[in-house]
């Protein structure tokens, strides 16, 4: 199966690392879609449809977190699943992140296998 | 059975499915096993420093003592006898710190770092570790099945499966309190 | 996954001469600014273990500062994570600077890496002028 992701990082180097880590697990990532912020990850989700969404938090314009609010708030979209992948690990971020809905968190720094097993788990492990 | 004992700075690489390598006395040395489960390849590498840059004179003649040039040339003998390298399992135990107390020289977490730079680097995943730790370890692996095994000092040998030790990153998120 | 061994450090080590540097602002409890410094030796090895790329020599100058603001957000974030307050943070997207910072930092670090060096300083809100 191939599956459609969506990374959401102002950074365009970790965007980089994330999309090599999806391409070095073996997935059929048919295709892997970049956005710069909440915004304009909106914009795109308004033309495409996604298997997965990765998002950081911290972000110039519309932050992560309000991000996952509005998705939370469309009927199509909330059924996307959400992995958080941020700097923020204190527990009050996460508790927050939890309550709005997110499937899964990682805290930067990350070893790729971290991020793969969070991946095998929302998406299932992937056939070679 | 067949045994095959690898050494201190020492590989094999083998497609005999009644083979069995072996390697004892994973200090702060690492063991690198890998199993290509269609062509039947496994491989299996004990080195014991991180780089050979230090000592490019002794790498040239043991390329199995340094990380740097012994996983390269582990993938490659594993590759002419017919491995893939998107199908091959990768896994790795020991970079434990032994006979060094305080953490001084560090060359377990160098060899350790080594590991996952090479193998980030060339478009691998480990699929499996145990390393770190205070305690010497021995690891197997059965060429015809692709199973491995890891055993430290003063414990009982268990498999080492797909799962990965949680890696560094991932939260508990549903323990949160 | 900058894949760079951190040596013990030496209180009496000199600055590792850094030729690239960033800084984060931090709003909550406390607020500020932190700042990294890294040797161009450092930075190259950062950014080419990062990206997967080899040789070192392989990653260009707009890679290599995407890179290190991602090192210094990561850097800024982590360490704010490990204070006891337990209460979040909002981190700016990090600047390259032109040259080092004029102001003497609140706390500052020096770090011995296995190639070349770096250091680290935050200045809290209270002090900055």
């Amino acid at each position: 199966m191939a599956y459609r992701v969506l990374i959401v990082d102002d950074s365009p180097s970790m965007r980089s690392f994330i999309r090599r880590v999806i391409e070095i697990s073996g997935f059929d990532c048919g295709v892997c879609l970049e956005a710069g912020n909440g915004q304009e990850a909106l914009a795109v989700l308004n033309r495409e449809w996604v298997d997965l969404i990765l998002t950081d938090i911290n972000m110039p314009g519309m932050d992560g977190a309000e991000f996952v609010r509005r998705l939370e708030a469309d009927d199509c979209l909330r059924s996307i699943p959400v992995l958080v992948i941020s700097t923020d690990s204190s527990n009050a971020r996460i508790r927050h992140m939890l309550a709005l809905g997110v499937k899964g968190y990682i805290a930067k720094p990350f070893t790729p296998e971290a991020l793969r097993a969070e991946l095998e788990r929302l998406l299932g492990v992937p056939h070679v | 059975m067949r045994t095959i004992v690898v050494g201190v700075a020492d590989c094999a690489v083998s497609n005999d499915p009644d083979a069995v390598l072996i390697t004892h006395a994973l200090g702060s040395c690492i063991g690198l096993l890998i199993h290509d489960p269609v062509a039947r390849v496994g491989g299996l590498l004990h080195y014991m420093l991180p780089e050979s840059r230090l000592d490019a004179e002794r790498a040239l003649r043991n390329p199995f003592m340094f990380a740097d040039t012994g996983i390269p040339e582990l993938f490659r003998r594993a590759y002419a006898l017919g491995a893939v390298k998107n199908r091959i399992v990768v896994r790795a135990a020991g970079a434990a710190q032994v006979m060094d107390p305080d953490g001084v020289f560090q060359i377990g977490k160098r060899n350790s770092q080594a590991l996952r730079r090479i193998l980030w680097k060339a478009g691998i995943l480990l699929q499996g570790e145990e390393l770190g730790g205070f305690s010497s370890r021995t690891v197997r692996l059965e060429v015809g099945t692709g199973r491995m095994w890891c055993r430290s000092t003063g414990e009982p040998e268990r498999e080492m499966t797909g799962s990965v030790h949680l890696a560094q990153g991932v939260v508990e998120w549903r323990t949160v309190s | 996954m900058f894949f760079l061994i951190v040596e013990e450090p030496d209180p009496s080590a000199p600055p590792p001469g850094s030729s690239w540097w960033l800084e984060v602002d931090f709003r909550g409890d406390p607020s500020g600014c932190f700042y990294l410094g890294l040797s161009e030796e450092a930075a190259a090895t950062a950014a080419a273990n990062f990206l997967g790329a080899e040789p070192a020599a392989a990653v260009g100058r707009e890679d290599t500062v995407n890179v290190l603001r991602e090192m210094a957000n990561m850097i800024c974030g982590a360490t704010l994570s490990r204070l006891e307050n337990g209460r979040s943070f909002e981190l700016s997207s990090p600047r390259l600077l032109e040259g080092a910072p004029l102001r003497q930092p609140d706390a500052a670090c020096i770090l011995t890496l296995d190639c070349g060096g770096a250091e680290a300083g935050l200045w809290l809100d209270s002090s900055r002028g």
